[in-house]
């Protein structure tokens, strides 16, 4: 067409709303505010000014001795943290898989890296006496998280390296490997339950449905650092994920080496997926719904999409646990139920809708 | 410059390209012509570094296009793919801003507005700005996808080092008036100074957008010259297998071809 067409002047730019900070500190406030709350919900009820004047004396350095710092500090403290990191590491990595897979079905237990970090840790549960009389002491709470790590980034490689071929990683192989070796590793658990003696079985059991009720310090202290770890690299690879979004071989054609990209983005979601299942067992679809939820209030964008499928991962899985542990007051439902009775549903939803999330 | 010396490149045990000699000049519009399965889009994939050939080498500005990184390729040449669909929603406005990527933290980042604005207006999906990619045809998603490849060579001063853009079958899901305003706005980088390869179906859309046609088949390069030469029945119709004719253009002077 020789005439050009009606010029009409150039659109001004609202990325989206603009709104994403404001949502994103919505988003830290309900955790606040539901983290006070799991604080103060129990068997022993805290008023919320005593949490804080505990917390306040503690950071002083100068722990009060009553019955209600002892339960806050010594059992409902390191729990809380638990919930928190690891609903926000499940979160996130959850996000990243969708986005390196470009699908949102992807989720660290589809593709069977939760159920590799499961095996390693639950050998590390059944064998890691033997294990650790080998170590220096101080070794000890590391074991479990790092095996979880290297159980979960053993199964990534095998996937990987099934599924890689010359034009790049295959999505579709990928996906049905995750499949052929989350079956391997159930065999694994399997295995492990039948040669567990009965205390190791006790723990298992929780285990393997997906609790928080196992949080002591020495366990939590090195698993806080890894998921972090994970997650902030996860969070630097937000404008190569936004990129893979349009295709492979389009993020290659705006500039990102992509092979690179997705090597480390495997490493990173291995790390902070593996790290998260090492004390709580598989707790299923967390890092599948809440990157949906997310994506419903930010968008698409990783750059928002990360931090705040953090943020929701680890808010949602605090109410979780406090459905959890006082829905059946005295006793205590593992969360991996609660969640699975939740996700479950939700992921037949979005098949029923037909994936147009 | 690209240029490709005895380039031969084999997917999945098949000969795709056979020792495929060529010079691309920017500020050159060059059309890709050839029947299915000729090799165009393999060329194409060479010729931005997706692929690497097995034989021959491929060298963009001088240098071999597999030994530059990938960010500082992506600042020179954009790539249009035949069809990209995406599983989550992202705006049309943020799938053309994407295509600023490779310059963003460089003196280039702050054109990243007007170069989107510009490549909206080019390719004609300014009004759908706001609007979920998901949600459009497969033409306007095309149009948008063009959009996002004039957004990542769009330069405020033309000068400076060349751009190059590459586009596999850019007008395939067009409508006629949308297909003439995709190929002049390619043909508008040309005559800024960017090199433009297109591969078409077409031989009448090259014969009015071309500078100069590139006929391939059976992975090799069998005509290379400007419309007039090369679009000759008697050049095209023993590549296609089909019998064609001459016509002239009825108010230009163009030769035009039908088939008998």
């Amino acid at each position: 067409m020789s005439e050009p067409r009606a010029v009409t002047p150039p659109p001004t730019f609202v990325s989206r709303l603009a709104q994403e900070p404001l949502i994103l500190l919505g988003l830290a406030l309900s955790l606040l505010v539901v983290t006070l709350l799991s604080l103060a919900v129990g068997a022993v009820p805290i008023r919320v000014e005593a949490i804080l004047r505990i917390l306040w004396e503690l950071l002083g350095g100068s722990g009060a001795d009553t019955r209600e710092a002892t339960v806050l500090l010594g059992v409902r403290l390191p729990r809380v943290l638990l919930a928190i990191v690891v609903g926000a590491g499940l979160g996130t990595a959850g996000a990243a898989l969708q986005g390196l897979f470009r699908n949102p079905l992807a989720d660290p237990g589809l593709i069977g890296v939760s159920g590799g970090a499961a095996v390693a840790a639950a050998a590390t549960i059944v064998h890691g006496a033997a294990l650790t009389a080998q170590l220096p002491a101080w070794l000890d709470p590391w074991l479990l998280p790092v095996n979880a790590f290297l159980g979960a980034l053993a199964v990534t490689a095998i996937v990987y390296a099934v599924a890689w071929r010359q034009e790049g990683m295959d999505v579709a192989t990928l996906l049905l490997s995750g499949i052929a070796l989350n079956a391997i590793t159930m065999a694994g658990l399997g295995l492990l339950v039948f040669l567990s003696n009965d205390i190791q079985l006790r723990s298992l059991n929780l285990w393997l449905l997906g609790s928080l009720a196992y949080a002591p310090w020495p366990q939590l202290v090195p698993v806080i650092p890894l998921v972090v770890l994970a997650m902030l690299g996860l969070m630097s690879q937000a404008r190569p994920l936004n990129a893979l979004l349009l295709g492979e071989s389009e993020a290659f054609h705006i500039g990102f080496p992509i092979e690179r990209v997705k090597r480390r983005l495997i490493v990173l979601a291995a790390l902070a997926a593996g790290a998260s299942v090492a004390l709580t067992g598989i707790i299923a679809f967390v890092g599948l719904m809440v990157p949906h939820l997310v994506r419903r209030l930010l968008g698409p964008d990783h750059r928002w999409l990360l931090p705040g499928s953090a943020l929701l991962g680890a808010t949602l899985l605090l109410l979780a646990d406090l459905l959890a542990r006082t829905i059946v007051l005295p006793a205590e439902l593992p969360v991996g139920v609660i969640t699975s009775m939740v996700g479950g549903p939700f992921f037949l939803w979005l098949l029923f809708r037909g994936r147009r999330l | 410059m690209i240029r490709l010396r005895n380039v031969s490149l084999a997917r999945g045990g098949r000969t795709i390209l056979a020792g495929l000699d060529l010079t691309l000049e920017s500020g050159e519009m060059a059309v890709l012509l050839g029947p299915n399965g000729a090799g165009k889009s393999t060329l194409l994939a060479a010729l931005s570094g997706e692929l690497a050939p097995g034989g021959g080498e491929v060298l963009f500005e001088g240098r071999p296009v597999g030994d530059w990184p990938a960010r500082a390729l992506a600042q020179r040449r954009a790539v249009l793919p035949q069809a990209s669909r995406l599983q989550f929603g992202f705006t049309v406005a943020e799938v053309v801003e994407l295509g600023r990527s490779p310059h963003a933290g460089t003196a280039e980042a702050r054109h990243d507005k007007r170069a989107v604005a510009a490549a909206l207006q080019a390719a004609g999906v300014s009004r759908f700005l706001r609007q979920d990619y998901r949600r459009l045809s497969g033409g306007e998603q095309q149009r948008v996808q063009l959009a996002r490849t004039l957004a990542q060579i769009w330069r405020a001063e033309p000068l400076g080092p060349s751009r190059w853009l590459l586009l596999d079958e850019p007008v395939t899901s067009l409508d006629l008036a949308f297909q003439e305003q995709a190929l002049e706005a390619a043909k508008a980088e040309a005559r800024r100074g960017a090199g433009v390869i297109a591969s078409l179906h077409d031989p009448n859309l090259a014969a009015r957008h071309a500078d100069r046609v590139l006929l391939i088949a059976g992975g090799k390069l069998v005509a290379d010259g400007p419309p007039a030469e090369v679009l000759r029945p008697e050049v095209l119709s023993p590549i296609y297998g089909l019998r064609l004719a001459a016509v002239k253009h009825p108010t230009r002077d163009l030769q035009m071809v039908v088939p008998v």
